[in-house]
């Protein structure tokens, strides 16, 4: 009852969001801060976790198949098919809704109770789309980009670390991750940056959007947000595998 | 002239606003007074449309609020000034862009002209070289005055200031009481200022309403007001010994 109400609340929510700009000048000027707030300022957390996922993935593909019977190119192979498919748009996700998910969350919670949001309305803006609907757009069009960036440096951190320590050829490596290649794993995986962008600006805009008290509920919906978008991250994760790989 | 019948409002259990009907007239400096809590900042988010009343009718020059479209709600919104209690600035952004933040939106002036507009403003609140200041860099009174020059920005038809005047020095108050004043009678606007200080009431109070638990006890004009016999009334104005000072002496 209680995840009906809420969804019906969000949806609402999203409809306010997404009525036409007041001045198109000013919002794709937003767009643009917000491209180089919430996506610019991210590429180095999620180089940096991609790189060290990578490499260790990769040590540990290779000492598990390590028998001989396996040949040596399927850990570059698995690597690769693991990074594009998973770890580089779940998991990055999951880093991003902390990071951009929780600072949008408790910036819009401060404005509400600072009366900021009123402010905004009071004006004849919307301020539901005013506010949320540049992020959103702007991660949803960024996503895809740091994914894509995040599966190169997670290979690249793989063959750092697989060829450093002597697990794996170079040659190996490099026959593996182009392997029986198929773009529309990309595709999938681009789908999901997308879904997965538009899930980590939305929710925590959600919470924050809707908070009511001090700072102590600013505080509160932040948690809530990470939380809450996590999950909604892992069951969407889910329900596009099923119907996009099977 | 804005109207208001019958407006009741409640949080919970609680009666706020207790039936209140008045009129806030044209080219008049309309005051609201009384206690602390007695629902002033209420009453007034309940005309603007931020809170939502139980019941009641609040009419814009005939017009009623409540059933207006949500874009008509908008377009009058353009033609309304608030200065909220606490500021609300927007505090990511300086002194410049907070008053400049409507015209952005909604005039198609250059950027000359606008920066043309925020000095003038600037101006009239008495306020000198802080364009360039963030918010959490002002002192409590100067962020009052930057909320009025934002609220008078997009020269209003309908200008609302809550407490507009609490914070600062008798010098800086009354030139604030004396601005809002001059911008009532020069575009003959509606104003609404809520306030607690006796000066203002005296000053400029055209039209004065007091509230009382929620409940409008008296209404009239400043030279009304020294007469009046209302007990509730006269508590709230001499509670001062100055206040009481003056009343004496002047019998
Ligand atoms: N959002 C709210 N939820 C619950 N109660 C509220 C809310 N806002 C105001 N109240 C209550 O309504 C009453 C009137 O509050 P209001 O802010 O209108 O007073 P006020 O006359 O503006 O007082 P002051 O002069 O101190 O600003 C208070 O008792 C307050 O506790
Ligand atoms: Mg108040």
């Amino acid at each position: 009852m209680k995840f009906l109400y809420s969804l019906g609340s969000y949806t609402i929510f999203l409809n306010k969001v997404f009525s036409r700009p007041e001045k198109w000048k000013m919002f794709r000027q937003n767009i643009l801060d917000e491209m180089i707030n919430l996506g610019v300022n991210s590429l180095p957390i999620v180089a940096i976790i991609s790189f060290f996922m990578g490499a260790v993935i990769t040590i540990q593909t290779a000492s598990n198949t390590g028998g001989g019977i396996i040949p040596l190119y399927t850990v570059g192979f698995a690597v690769r098919e693991s990074v594009i498919l998973e770890f580089s748009p779940t998991i990055v996700a999951l880093i991003l809704v902390g990071k951009i998910g929780s600072s949008i969350s408790s910036q819009l919670g401060t404005m509400r109770v600072t009366e900021q949001i009123d402010a905004i309305e009071i004006m004849g803006i919307n301020s539901a789309s005013f506010l949320v609907q540049p992020k959103i757009i702007a991660l949803v069009l960024l996503n895809p980009f740091l994914i894509t960036l995040s599966i190169f440096l997670s290979i690249g951190g793989g063959f750092v670390a697989g060829v450093g320590t002597g697990a794996i050829t170079p040659y190996d490596y490099e026959y593996g991750i182009q392997y029986d290649f198929e773009a529309f794993d990309y595709a999938y995986s681009m789908i999901k940056s997308v879904v997965f962008g538009f899930v980590i600006t939305s929710v925590p805009a959600y919470f924050g959007y809707h908070v009511k008290g001090g700072s102590m509920e600013v505080a509160k919906a932040s948690t809530k947000s990470v939380v809450q978008s996590s999950i909604v991250i892992l069951g969407l994760n889910y329900v596009l595998t099923q119907m996009l790989l099977l | 002239m804005i109207e208001i019948r019958n407006l009741i409002k409640s949080f919970g259990d609680k009666t706020v606003l207790d039936d209140i009907s008045f009129q806030f007239e044209k080219g008049k400096n309309n005051l609201v007074i009384g206690a602390s809590g007695s629902g002033k900042t209420t009453m007034t988010k309940c005309i603007v449309g931020l809170q939502q009343p139980n019941s009641g009718v609040v009419k814009y020059d005939g017009q009623s609020f409540w059933d207006m479209t949500r874009k008509q709600k908008a377009e009058l919104r353009q033609s309304i000034g608030f200065l909220f209690q606490g500021g609300a600035l927007f505090d990511s952004m300086t002194v410049e862009e907070n008053v400049k933040f409507a015209l952005r939106v909604f005039s198609n002036k250059t950027n000359k002209e606008m920066a043309n507009r925020v000095d003038f403003c600037l101006e009239r609140v008495n306020l000198h070289g802080v364009k360039s200041l963030y918010p959490d860099e002002l002192s409590g009174g100067m962020k009052k005055r930057v909320g009025i020059a934002r609220a008078i920005s997009m020269k209003p038809k309908y200008l609302f200031c809550d407490e507009p005047n609490s914070g600062l020095d008798p010098q800086t108050a009354i030139l604030i009481d004396q601005l809002i004043s001059e911008i009532t009678y020069e575009y003959n606007i509606t104003t609404m200022v809520i306030t607690h200080d006796m000066n203002s009431v005296l000053e400029i109070g055209d039209n004065i309403m007091f509230l009382h638990q929620g409940k409008k006890f008296w209404n009239g004009s400043k030279t009304d007001i020294l007469n009046t016999e209302n007990k509730e009334l006269t508590d709230f104005i001499y509670a001062s010994n100055f206040m009481k000072a003056i009343r004496d002496k002047a019998k």
